[in-house]
């Protein structure tokens, strides 16, 4: 699909640095707001640095809950920028174009904020060191390489870095533009130094378009390792209900889901706020939408295979897991809950075209997606904990305390903050890379022939 | 130095354990020593003989009435008690469960530390100095034997005066669990080496089977066909606990026995032929 | 006198059996005082364990243990492995002896009353005005009555011979009696002792209502017997047991059976009757012994058709018990518990006497063998005083007829005397009493002077084990530590103000440690020098021989017609339930219920900890509108207080049981004010014949409140089972 040509350059180059260089009113609320939320939840992590994790819901056997609930949720959020850039980039997506800056921010905000809550939730943070890096060589102490925990921030780490230098490398010509319009000296020279010497010499856009493809195509075995292994974390272990070998497309796939939508969601909200009406248009949303039909769908087919195996092995412990899961009281309720906003209600309405098109149904739909897919983490991590084996002297419940309401409240506070920051630091927009469509889309007359203007590499 | 005390001055420095990761050859011992206890069902009556011992030997925190409500009271051996049938031919039946040091430990793969691993004599050993708490060891433990400090642990004054200096007195964060009271195992290597022989039958018992009443608790190297605890270990009524898990513990249990239960050997299905009356 | 805290007690060392060494050395100094490491006290290295020998905290209980001290800490308490009676092993309660040492909120200074009797508000004092008080009080008083716990060997002694000569008495106070167990051995076997019963070697028992796995009269030493009979070198023993609540004991039995309370009487002469009737035991003691007391007529009125509705066991189950207990041989059948706590207890009791004898169980392996008596020089266990006895004299106390001074140690009767009684208030009719002890208690909260006394692992003392192991054992107590605190020991109290106020009777020695010395010398002194074998004494914990000793002579009066019907107090309409009141294994009589272990020690059957609660049938509860964590008021005609349901499966319709030992006003932080105190609102039944407290004959009516308190259980799901298919205990048949 081309993208029809929707503004000038000078209009573009001005609507889409609008929001860099303003100052309005409602960015200092809201990023106050996002403050507070943020100094409640480091509160609450000083106190459970000083004394301890007695003021979370944990107890034993059930040691894990809300915080590694919301680390898997973030990663699964962070897989929207690689899916919709690099993908859609690979397979040369036109409607990508004004999609793509967004997304890929939005997983580095979502990484960041996501590879704090293993950290915060371990009971000795201050020396989880040990755990990330090999830290001692002279007594040859090393991390476990048979653990998950030891792979995860291995994939972790390696999808934040080539996802900042995805987003850098696109960035470039932009901060070129930015600094060319700076309104001051000093932001002039911040932004001289960041744009390394673009100057928009032919040299310089081939060097950058090609590490950007090339960045594209190393990227996507990160991005599937990295919600695999986070998938193993479960799955490696014997506990009843989380040793599946579904798990690691199974959890892909998920991520895929709602970091899709939470891109839905983040494209109207900025559609709105940063008046790029203009730029976001119903054409982007529907087809948007039209993926997320299929990997919603993907996903079901997955969480079904994963009920099936369960159900078909006939192990115990495992029909006993599946059967409180989806089945009995109060778990039920969140079945109800997570099936119907993650699927039997979205996508279906989908399916019609006026939805799909309609800002507000769109807006609303993602979030029921992703309030189903926080719960479906919720309920792959816990009831499994709380009967692990046929010792039922120690079965053990669960339920958030405070504490961690706070802190999961605090973590949508700080990746909200953080894309709010970097969208008044730097266009949110890929203002070089809609050009670029646009100049694509321009069409000439040679003769009676209606051309493209320019061709492709 | 004989290799069984290298292999078990090994075991203590813990500070070198990255030396080497330990093959799958020493995982499961198989000509050194492998410390393991057999539990007579038969004989135990839930007494909690060997819960207090333990507490008493290991500084384990005191389970004020809070802890117990929270579930984060800290028993490194507990007595489980299952119900069968109902009034008047109701059973309690009684099982201590501590940690299992399996052969084949689900919770030392899953530590990103290593501050669980396996020591060349067999034990699960725990290593609270390099242990961060993820938990995910006691995630991994189908035994449900690891316990998490949620907090310091306080003794208030004077009552501190009975802690073990033998015992680190654990600290808020990390996971702690039954050793198999390796303090008393190192105490009779140091005393057997001093004295030149090899560590006797019966010389190292845990703070639980020390104290047991009935003697339903029996601790030795499973390595040694001539200890006790290999004798018993090699009953008739032997079974480890949850064995479709393939834990390889070194924990055996012997069956508790019921002179009015008929088994039905194929399924391990019990029927009770007497008692049905009321 | 000279304080122990200023002695060096340099003994010698040598390893004994078992690896554990013990050792009776120098105390080393406290922990504040500069230690030189050149003039160390002998054999005190820092950092350099050693175990001495001395008696379990609980100072009745008649176990010796090993106490491991490292710099002058004790540290660890294990059971002595040298001696007979608990041969290395170590119940719950023994075990916290060393947070009863440490506890927080021991008494350190005497105190003086300050305010009214019972409102616990005291001014402390100095020991040396403490002292003067109470020689003051004594050279006044024209009668002086001592109340202590069981007691033995030389504390008894001086507290017997002080009471004489002030004209007074010793009264011993037992919470839970063994004193109905003893008065059947008297009237059933002719001795004056508590018999030993051989666990280890019997093939079957037949218990009713003891729980002598869990606190009945020496559960330890029977425990040790368990192991052995049912995986011992012989046949593997079969335990029947008979009560109308599932105790610990019950709920290791091959066959649980539940009777009616009060009727096990009927019952044993139930299972009696089969036996005599089917010819089970193969010889012709049954004849002699139904023949002695009553005859097979007599005992044919006990027909299991007879009495099935009457017990609540059906005939069928009667004739099976009866062939279990009979083919099983040498068999014991032993009554404790709810059995001998009805009004018609000792009746209960010797039937099941009856039972020993007609299968030849009375002086054989296996079965019930006599006691020796303790060693010349050793004062015997004073016989308890009974409840009525108590009761009476609280009477006489509150009519004015009271000694002038009482003095308390080691007992609660306060807190266990059940609030019909009026014990607190004849205690206060009293004109100056005397509390000793190392914790407040009710009774010492009632006191007007408080001394605080030594623990046990801080003095000296000897004692005889009640009942003992079938041999003759002495047990030696000694200071393990320098006195943590300055108490002074219930002996050394009364030695010095006897010699105070009346030196002219006063014994020869002044300190607990000199009168035990003279009684091991007279016990075991012989020619030559007594020193080394003294030495030995306390580092072996005592001595003992191998020789059993004692007989019996049954020659039973008792009348298989005289068996009553059991009373109960409170009518069925308006307390339609039994209330059986129950030591459960951690917190028994609430002695040790201050030590933090001992509240958090999970009761076996409920697994519950820091509270009460009372465990009723589930279908009961429906009947209520109650389930767990329910709070419920349980009334019966002479008090009221409030338990937390639990559930049990086991438990019986009609039945609650209550756990003993909580609702404390003093005591410390972990004790006091938690749960309530079921002996409070007991009935002061007495069983017939015998003088104890029928606890188990008081009915009561439950009823709910609004409250609901989460139960502190360790099982996480209600009523946790054993699935059939997956079992996590596995059976084996035999
Ligand atoms: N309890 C106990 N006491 C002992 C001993 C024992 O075993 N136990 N051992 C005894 C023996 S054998 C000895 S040798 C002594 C040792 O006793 P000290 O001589 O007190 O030895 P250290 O404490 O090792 O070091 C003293 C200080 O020197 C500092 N230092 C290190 N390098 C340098 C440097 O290059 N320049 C300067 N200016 N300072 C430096 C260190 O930081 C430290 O503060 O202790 C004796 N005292
Ligand atoms: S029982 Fe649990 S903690 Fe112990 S070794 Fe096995 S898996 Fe690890
Ligand atoms: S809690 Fe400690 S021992 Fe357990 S996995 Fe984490 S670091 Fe390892
Ligand atoms: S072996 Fe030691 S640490 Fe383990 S349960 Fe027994 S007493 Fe506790
Ligand atoms: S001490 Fe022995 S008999 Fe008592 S509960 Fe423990 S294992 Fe069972």
């Amino acid at each position: 699909m081309q993208e029809p040509v929707i503004a000038d350059n000078k209009t573009a180059n001005r609507e889409l640095l609008d929001f860099v260089f303003s100052w309005p009113k409602w960015f200092f609320l809201v990023g106050g707001a996002l403050n507070g939320l943020i100094v409640a939840g480091f509160l609450v992590v000083v106190v459970m640095l000083w004394f301890g994790l007695q003021f979370l819901g944990y107890s034993h056997p059930v040691y894990w809950g809300f915080l590694i609930v919301n680390f898997v949720f973030w990663i699964g959020v962070s897989h929207a920028g690689i899916m919709v850039s690099a993908i859609l980039r690979l397979t040369q997506a036109e409607w990508r174009r004004p999609v793509t800056r967004a997304a890929e921010v939005l997983t580095i905000f979502s990484l960041l904020t996501a590879v704090q809550f293993p950290l915060i939730h371990s009971g000795r943070p201050w020396r989880t060191m040990y755990w990330t890096f090999p830290y001692d060589w002279n007594r040859g102490a090393w991390p476990n390489p048979r653990s998950p925990l030891v792979w995860d921030p291995s994939a972790i780490f390696t999808y934040l870095t080539s996802t900042i230098l995805f987003v850098y490398v696109a960035l470039i010509p932009d901060l070129a533009l930015a600094r060319d319009r700076a309104p001051n000296p000093i932001s002039r020279a911040i932004y001289g130094v960041l744009a390394m010497g673009f100057r928009g010499s032919t040299r310089q856009w081939r060097i950058q378009a090609i590490a950007g493809i090339l960045l594209s195509a190393i990227i996507l075995p990160i991005f599937v390792s990295v919600h695999s292994i986070v998938s193993w974390d479960f799955a490696v272990t014997s506990v009843p209900g989380w040793h599946n070998t579904i798990f690691a497309p199974y959890f892909v796939i998920g991520a895929v889901h709602s970091g899709v939508s939470a891109v839905v969601t983040v494209m109207i909200v900025m559609r709105y706020a940063f008046g790029l009406k203009r730029y976001i248009t119903r054409d982007h949303i529907d087809s948007l939408a039209r993926l997320l039909i299929v990997v919603a769908t993907v996903w079901l087919f997955f969480f079904m295979l994963d009920l099936f195996f369960g159900l078909y092995g006939t192990e115990p412990a495992e029909v006993d897991t599946w059967q409180r899961r989806l089945i009995e009281p109060p778990w039920i309720v969140l079945a109800i809950i997570f099936i119907f906003t993650a699927y039997l209600i979205p996508v279906p309405m989908w399916m019609f075209r006026s939805v799909r098109r309609n800002f507000f149904l769109m807006f609303v739909t993602t979030i029921l997606v992703n309030i189903g897919m926080w719960i479906e983490r919720y309920m792959v991590v816990v009831p499994a904990l709380e009967r692990k084996s046929g010792l039922t002297f120690t079965y053990g419940d669960y339920a958030p305390s405070l504490s961690e309401i706070i802190l999961v409240i605090a973590s949508f506070g700080l990746v909200i903050l953080g894309f709010l920051t970097f969208a008044k630091l730097l266009p949110i927009m890929p203002a070089a890379d809609i050009k670029e469509g646009q100049i694509l889309a321009d069409r000439i007359k040679v003769g009676r022939a209606n051309v493209p203007a320019a061709m492709r590499e | 130095m004989s290799s069984a005390h290298e292999a078990s001055a090994r075991a203590t420095a813990v500070a070198t354990l990255g030396e080497t990761i330990p093959t799958d050859a020493e995982v499961t011992p198989l000509d050194g020593r492998r410390w393991g206890m057999v539990i007579d069902l038969d004989r135990c009556t839930g007494c909690q003989a060997c819960v207090v011992a333990c507490q008493a030997e290991n500084n384990i925190a005191i389970n004020e009435e809070n802890r117990v409500l929270e579930r984060r009271a800290k028993t490194w051996i507990r007595i489980e008690r299952y119900w069968e049938g109902e009034f008047p031919n109701a059973k309690a039946r009684f099982i201590p469960v501590l940690c299992q040091h399996c052969g084949n430990a689900p919770c030392e793969t899953v530590c990103p530390v290593w501050a669980t691993y396996h020591n060349p004599e067999g034990l699960n050993v725990q290593v609270y100095n390099r242990c961060i708490g993820t938990r995910f060891c006691a995630n991994g433990c189908p035994y449900s034997v690891r316990y998490f400090n949620f907090w310091n642990p306080e003794w208030p004054e004077p009552l501190n005066n009975q802690l073990n200096p033998d015992v680190t007195v654990r600290t808020k964060g990390i996971i702690e669990k039954c050793t198999f009271c390796l303090q008393r195992i190192n105490r009779a290597r140091v005393t057997s080496k001093n004295e030149d022989r090899e560590i006797a039958d019966g010389e190292v018992q845990p703070a639980c089977v020390q104290s047991c009443p009935t003697t339903a608790l029996v601790f030795g190297d499973l390595n040694d066909p001539s200890t006790t605890a290999s004798r018993l270990a090699e009953s008739e009524r032997r079974y480890t606990l949850l064995e479709n898990f393939g834990t390889d513990p070194s924990v055996v249990y012997l069956k508790k026995v019921d002179p009015h239960v008929e088994i039905d050997h194929h399924h391990g299905h019990h029927a009770e032929t007497a008692g049905k009356h009321a | 006198m000279s304080t122990l805290g200023r002695r060096r007690f340099v003994m010698g060392s040598t390893a004994l059996i078992g690896g554990a060494t013990v050792v009776a050395c120098a105390a080393p100094e406290r922990e504040s005082q500069v230690q030189s490491f050149v003039l160390q006290p002998e054999q005190s290295l820092p950092g350099q364990e050693l175990w001495f020998a001395t008696a379990c905290a609980h100072t009745s209980c008649g176990n010796s243990v090993v106490v491991r001290t490292i710099d002058g800490r004790a540290k660890k308490v294990e059971g002595n492995p040298a001696f007979p009676v608990n041969q290395g092993k170590l119940n719950v309660r023994s075990q916290s002896g060393v947070q009863s040492l440490y506890h927080p909120d021991r008494l350190d200074t005497p105190k003086k009353r300050r305010g009214l009797r019972g409102a616990g508000t005291f001014n402390n004092l100095e020991w040396a005005t403490a002292l003067d008080l109470l020689a003051e009080k004594l050279s006044d008083a024209s009668s002086v009555t001592i109340i202590t716990g069981p007691i033995s060997g030389t504390r008894a002694r001086i507290a017997q011979d002080f009471a004489g000569a002030f004209a007074g008495e010793h009264l011993v106070y037992e919470t839970i009696e063994s004193s109905v167990w003893r008065q059947v051995a008297k009237a059933g076997l002719g001795v004056d002792r508590l018999p030993h019963l051989d666990i280890a070697n019997a093939h079957s028992i037949l218990s009713f209502g003891a729980d002598f796995l869990s606190t009945w009269i020496s559960p330890t030493q029977y425990s040790i017997g368990y192991g052995e009979f049912r995986q011992g070198a012989g046949e593997r023993g079969r335990l029947i047991q008979v009560e109308p609540r599932m105790s610990t004991t019950g709920a290791n039995a091959d066959s649980w059976v539940y009777v009616h309370p009060g009727q096990e009487g009927a019952l044993a002469l139930s299972i009696a009757q089969v036996i005599a009737a089917e010819g089970l035991t193969g010889n012709d003691n049954w004849f002699d012994a139904v023949n002695a007391v009553g005859g097979l007529d007599a005992l044919n009125a006990y027909a299991p058709d007879l009495v099935a509705e009457r017990t609540g066991v059906p005939a069928s189950r009667i004739q099976e018990i009866a062939r279990e207990f009979a083919s099983h041989q040498p068999g014991l059948a032993i009554a404790g518990g709810p059995a001998l706590a009805s009004a018609n207890g000792l009746d209960n009791g010797l039937a099941v006497i009856l039972l020993n004898r007609m299968v030849g169980s009375v002086g054989r392996v296996g079965g019930l063998l006599p006691n020796p008596g303790p060693r010349t020089g050793i004062t015997p266990p004073v016989v308890p005083t009974t409840f009525e006895a108590l009761a009476s004299r609280a009477n006489a106390w509150l009519d004015g007829d009271s000694p002038d001074v009482a003095i308390v140690f080691d007992a609660d009767p306060v807190y266990g005397m059940p609030e019909a009684t009026r014990f607190a208030d004849a205690l206060g009719s009293i004109p100056f009493v005397v509390g000793i002890g190392t914790a407040m208690s009710e009774t010492l909260g009632h006191a007007d002077l408080v001394l605080p006394a030594t623990h046990a692992f801080e003095e000296w003392g000897d004692f005889a084990p009640d009942p003992m192991p079938g041999q003759q054992v002495a047990g030696y107590q000694q200071p393990v530590i320098t006195p943590f605190v300055t108490g002074r020991s219930f002996g050394d109290v009364l030695l010095t103000a006897w010699h105070e106020v009346k030196p002219e009777t006063a014994p020869t020695w002044e300190t607990m440690r000199d009168a035990v010395r003279a009684g091991a010398e007279q016990s075991f002194g012989g020619s030559g020098d007594f020193e080394a074998r003294w030495i030995d004494l306390l580092k072996n914990g005592g001595a003992w021989n191998t020789a059993h000793g004692g007989s019996f002579s049954p020659s039973q009066d008792w009348n298989i017609n005289l068996l009553a019907e059991p009373q109960f107090s409170g009518d069925e309409i308006e307390f339609p339930m039994h209330l059986v009141p129950f030591e459960s294994v951690a917190l028994g009589t609430g002695d040790e219920s201050a030590n933090p272990w001992m509240q958090a020690t999970p009761d076996p059957i409920t697994s519950t900890t820091w509270t009460t609660w009372v465990e009723v049938n589930p279908k009961t509860a429906a009947a209520l509108g109650v389930t767990r964590g329910d709070v419920v008021e349980i009334r019966t005609l002479h008090g009221k207080f409030e338990a937390t349901v639990y559930e049990s499966p086991v438990s019986a319709p009609g039945i609650i049981g209550v756990p003993i030992g909580q609702g404390h006003r003093f005591g410390g932080r972990w004790r006091e004010d938690r749960g309530a105190n079921v002996l409070a609102a007991l009935a002061p039944l007495t069983v017939a014949g015998a003088g104890g407290l029928a606890w188990a004959a008081t009915r009561a009516a439950v009823t709910p409140t609004n409250n609901f308190k989460q139960l502190p259980t360790i099982e996480v799901v209600p009523n946790a089972r054993n699935d059939s298919e997956e079992p996590v205990v596995q059976i084996s048949h035999e």
